[in-house]
């Protein structure tokens, strides 16, 4: 990976400078993920050790997506767990036991720790440990943090993946490790494409049931599907696993490119690439083809929020001809990001962290034409007459591959159709 | 420690973010983790407010603990202030900040910050939601009001002759259920018995209003969950 740093062509913005920026963020905490994790693990239960907060803010994130019998919960401190914490850890495994109890077709249950249970610390490491043994054979306790003063958004997942690393069986099978939650659709339809092209040894992380998971050792190439895995990358790096260098699955070009990562290493010849992507790459390009009359010229901002921001500023840029003027991130990982930092054209206002009031300054001084950013910006900014998207939607929405290319960038034609039309 | 799986009611500070939000002219400083600014969207897509609400998190983060956030809470108040102008500030913290202590209310009070302070102490875990929107209104009025309490044993004022009676409208705020349906539903019922209105408050009242509480003759305590307190 860092040779690919160095090499860096002058025209891309890896070297550019960036902004860092100290003051308010305004992004979720990594307990966010567990609203899509536990869709995707289907035997999996998320259990929050935290406040009242955590409860809350997990609530609203989730919004109308939850199901009936959702397979998350909190468990809230109270004063006494404040007060000792020998209590406390008995307090949690009864907790956890009633949790069991309810739910036997449980396989694996996580315990995510947040910011009050990290400040007492309350070893959850711990606590995993000793779970796992009252329940070995039948329920498998991890532990990872997603609170707020350790993570933002979909960094829980890079934590929540990356505590599954340990666990992994050991295999010495040749094999693709595609990395990041997927919806099942989508991961169908890479199955098929790689399937086309001989690649048969294909796994991944998270897997559907959390009983069965991928194998790993060190003829695993891992793919990531998701720009905010380094941990876990470096994790399955420890385990002998070889990271592809690739830019990421968005739109006809990013998900080419990205599959031609893999086939390269599995001696696919170009030839027989060419004869399976051909096919649905043009379905892609002419699913585009509208959506870039609508974008082309355009600007667009991003404000840090789930770490999509720099690859999809490169797909609306390189395939849908947008300018970006200011792309923000939480924060940039360089070795997970260096494909997709050379491809964006130079001039972009790279910024890291957030002081979410200078940077809406920002916006406002810009006017970009449309805005991504999160939910609790997105009105007040529309109430200025700036057009926003929700970037929570691209994390929720399947967005990846050459079948959802034009549904992507429909997510953000929308808000520009929709105030094209209040104008009139 | 109680198993939750559902949560009705969110933690004390979010309750005093409704109170401020629903004001003019206040801002709140909540010393709090990044995830905790959430809370925003509940007024900004919940409730469609246009604008953010007048809350600004410190946002301390784990490598942040043990060196300064005390100075980040001074630094956050001071840049709020000059941001902002406020005629209230308030200051509070949340669940995570309660733990470390630095009292963001007590640091507020000893800084010049050109505005009136406002302290708030939320214990985030043993109250609710609705226990801080009533503290923080409860806070708020007794805060600005405090000179003009009279002593206690002063008999009740008479109902004046000479003009209709005049009757504050309190506890409509941010985030409640039917409340601005209801503030109009209450003022055309009052006005058919005779009654002004002279203030709702917290709902579009800035603390300059809330100053002429007194005023009126009476008090309507409309949603109790909020203005009991306050009222009592
Ligand atoms: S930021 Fe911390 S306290 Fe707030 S919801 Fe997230 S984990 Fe809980």
């Amino acid at each position: 990976m860092a040779a690919n740093t160095n090499n860096t062509p002058v025209a891309g913005c890896n070297n550019a400078d960036v902004l860092r920026e100290r003051g308010q963020h305004e992004v979720f905490c990594g307990l966010t993920g567990i609203v899509w994790l536990h869709r995707k693990m289907q035997d999996a239960f998320f259990l929050v050790v935290g406040s009242r907060t955590c409860a809350h803010l997990i609530q609203s994130a989730a919004g109308v997506m939850i199901f009936a019998e959702p397979r998350f919960a909190t468990a809230i401190l109270d004063e006494r767990d404040l007060a000792g914490l020998a209590d406390c850890n008995d307090e949690l495994d009864r907790v956890v036991d009633e949790v069991l109890e309810r739910r036997p077709n449980i396989s694996t249950m996580f315990l995510v720790g947040s910011c009050p249970s990290e400040v007492i610390k309350l070893d959850l490491g711990n606590a995993a440990d000793r779970l796992s043994e009252r329940y070995a054979g039948r329920v498998r306790i991890l532990n990872y943090s997603g609170s707020g003063i350790e993570t933002t958004f979909t960094q829980g997942e890079d934590n929540c993946l990356k505590a599954m690393v340990p666990v992994l069986p050991a295999t010495p099978a040749k094999q693709l490790l595609i990395c990041g939650t997927l919806p099942d659709v989508v991961e169908d339809q890479f199955r098929r494409l790689f399937t086309a092209m001989g690649i048969e040894d294909v796994a991944f992380m998270p897997s559907r049931r959390a009983d069965t998971p991928p194998g790993v050792g060190p003829s695993t190439l891992i793919l990531l599907a998701q720009p905010f895995l380094g941990a876990t990358a470096r994790a399955l790096i420890g385990r002998g696993a070889k990271l592809l260098d690739a830019p990421y699955p968005f739109g006809a070009e990013g998900t080419t490119a990205w599959l031609w990562a893999a086939a390269v290493e599995f001696g696919v010849s170009a030839e027989r690439f060419e004869a399976v992507v051909e096919g649905p790459r043009a379905r892609a390009r002419k699913a585009l083809t509208p959506m870039r009359e609508a974008l082309a010229g355009l600007t667009v901002t991003f404000l840090p929020d789930s770490q999509l921001e720099v690859p999809l500023a490169r797909f609306l840029h390189a395939e849908c001809g947008m300018h970006a003027l200011e792309v923000g991130t939480p924060y940039l990982d360089r070795q997970i990001l260096a494909g997709e930092l050379d491809a964006l054209p130079a001039g972009v206002r790279l910024s890291e962290g957030q002081h979410v009031d200078r940077q809406l300054d920002r916006v406002y001084a810009d006017r970009p034409d449309l805005t991504v950013c999160g939910l609790g910006l997105a009105n007040p900014l529309d109430a200025r007459g700036l057009r926003t998207k929700w970037s929570i939607e691209l994390v929720f929405s399947p967005v990846h591959g050459y079948e959802q290319a034009g549904d992507l960038a429909e997510l953000f034609v929308r808000p520009l159709a929709r105030s094209d039309r209040l104008a009139v | 420690m109680k198993l939750s799986l559902w949560t009705y009611e969110g933690p004390p500070h979010v309750g005093a973010m409704r109170i401020a939000t629903a004001m003019r002219d206040v801002h709140f400083v909540l010393h709090a983790p990044q995830g905790d600014t959430y809370a925003d969207l509940l007024f900004t897509m919940i409730e469609r407010r246009d604008r953010r609400p007048p809350v600004t998190y410190t946002t301390f983060q784990a490598r942040d603990l043990g060196a300064d956030t005390a100075n980040l809470v001074t630094r956050t108040l001071a840049e709020a202030a000059e941001r902002y102008k406020p005629q209230v500030l308030l200051a509070g913290e949340s669940c995570t900040a309660e733990l470390i202590q630095d009292q963001p209310g007590a640091l507020a009070e000893g800084m010049d910050l050109g505005c009136a302070v406002i302290p708030l102490e939320l214990p985030a875990y043993s109250k609710k939601e609705n226990w801080g929107a009533a503290e923080t209104f409860y806070k708020m009025i007794r805060g600005l009001l405090a000179a003009q309490a009279p002593e206690p044993g002063t008999p009740m004022r008479e109902m004046p002759t000479d003009r209709r009676p005049k009757a504050n409208v309190l506890g409509p705020c941010a985030l409640a259920f039917r409340s601005r349906d209801d503030i109009i539903e209450i003022e055309r019922l009052l006005t058919l018995i005779g009654v002004d209105v002279h203030l709702i408050a917290p709902e579009g009242a800035s603390p300059h209003d809330l100053l002429t509480i007194p005023e009126a003759d009476f008090n309507i305590c409309l949603y109790p969950e909020v203005a009991k307190t306050a009222c009592s």
